[in-house]
């Protein structure tokens, strides 16, 4: 009994997490392929999940597309482009690299080395100026040597 | 000078930010589907089998020549049934030809075909033909998000306009002036005029 419980426990949540669709794939490398393309399109329906996700009557429909579309030998962006001139650029949850969106995908690639950059400057200048504060602190320069003798005379 | 603009700036920061995010708060966060990428496009191939007359039709070839409105519904669909007095408005009008595709009646969605025949049985039916696509195969041709949803169809069988959500509370949206008309069986009608005034092509933005 415990063991059937257990049994029911490591099933169940497995079957409630997305929903299932009995599709057969002959290679487990086409299934992996499937699941990876379910991931990126939106569902139309719901909009805040992918059609992986959704449980929405349509976005069932779009899973056998994508599964149609894969026994018909389409490659991914053949599959996406299907989905991108009907629903429109939206439908992707990774938007392509286009003219439109080069700016989206090349801003973190601009903005990390100048980070970096902007972060070396920012060390170099304490450092320095940590370098000038051991300078006045430690061995006093001879003119300073010579003001202070006076002040103590 | 110098620290007076470092202490400005992120302050500066801050205050973009907070416009940016403000501005969020009152932005539609959903997709305005009635800018599908299929509007200024030929409407797509599709051959339905005539839901009401066996052995007949409904397919790409009917959208040719004419002005037209295409109409996607479904017995399961609330907003359709609401929709379907406006729809007969404008049939007896008889200036517009108003095909339909039904979509997706079937019982995993909780219609059926013979639900739909008794539909137009019932209610009267306002459409010159109607395709019955309960495998959803035109209506993944047309991208329909859901039903109902109307397009307007020039003579060169270019989608015109696309509409989500019955007629009823929304006009065809203009798109010069996308206003919300009451009105909307005089609006579509009008838009139709003025359509058929320019040769019959869409009254879209720029070229199309």
């Amino acid at each position: 009994m415990l063991r059937l419980l257990l049994l029911l426990m490591l099933v169940m949540p497995a079957s409630w997490a997305a929903p299932i669709d009995s599709f057969s794939f002959e290679e487990q490398q086409q299934e992996d392929r499937y699941k990876r393309l379910i991931e990126e399109i939106r569902c139309v329906k719901c909009q805040n999940t992918t059609i992986a996700g959704s449980n929405a009557d349509l976005a069932r429909d779009h899973r056998m597309k994508v599964y149609e579309m894969m026994k018909q030998n389409k490659s991914d962006r053949e599959i996406r482009e299907w989905f991108v001139v009907r629903y429109g650029d939206f439908v992707l949850y990774r938007p392509q690299v286009d003219s439109r969106t080069w700016l989206l995908w090349g801003l973190p690639l601009l903005l990390v080395p100048a980070g970096i950059v902007l972060l070396m400057m920012q060390m170099r200048r304490r450092r320095t100026h940590a370098v000038d504060e051991s300078v006045s602190e430690g061995e006093l320069s001879e003119s300073e040597q010579k003001r202070l003798d006076e002040v103590l005379k | 000078m110098a620290t007076r603009s470092r202490a400005i700036l992120p302050i500066f920061l801050v205050a973009l930010l907070f416009i940016l995010l403000y501005t969020g708060l009152y932005l539609n966060p959903r997709h305005e589907s009635d800018d599908s990428p299929m509007i200024g496009k030929s409407a797509p191939e599709f051959d339905l089998p005539d839901l009401l007359r066996a052995g007949e039709r409904f397919s790409r070839a009917d959208l040719n020549g004419e002005v037209s409105l295409v109409n996607v519904w479904a017995t399961w669909c609330p907003s359709c049934r609401a929709e379907h007095d406006v729809l007969m408005r404008l049939a007896a009008r008889g200036e517009v030809p108003i095909y339909s595709i039904n979509w997706k009646d079937r019982e995993e969605s909780g219609g059926s075909r013979e639900a739909a025949i008794q539909w137009l049985d019932i209610l009267g039916n306002p459409y010159n033909k109607t395709g019955d696509d309960g495998d959803n195969v035109a209506g993944l041709e047309w991208a329909v998000t859901g039903a109902p949803e109307t397009f307007l169809i020039d003579t060169e069988g270019r989608i015109c306009n696309r509409l989500t959500g019955p007629l009823n509370d929304v006009a065809m949206p203009n798109p010069e002036n996308r206003q919300e008309v009451q009105n909307n069986v005089g609006n579509i009608l009008e838009r139709v005029r003025k359509m058929r005034e320019s040769d019959g092509k869409c009254l879209t933005k720029g070229e199309v």
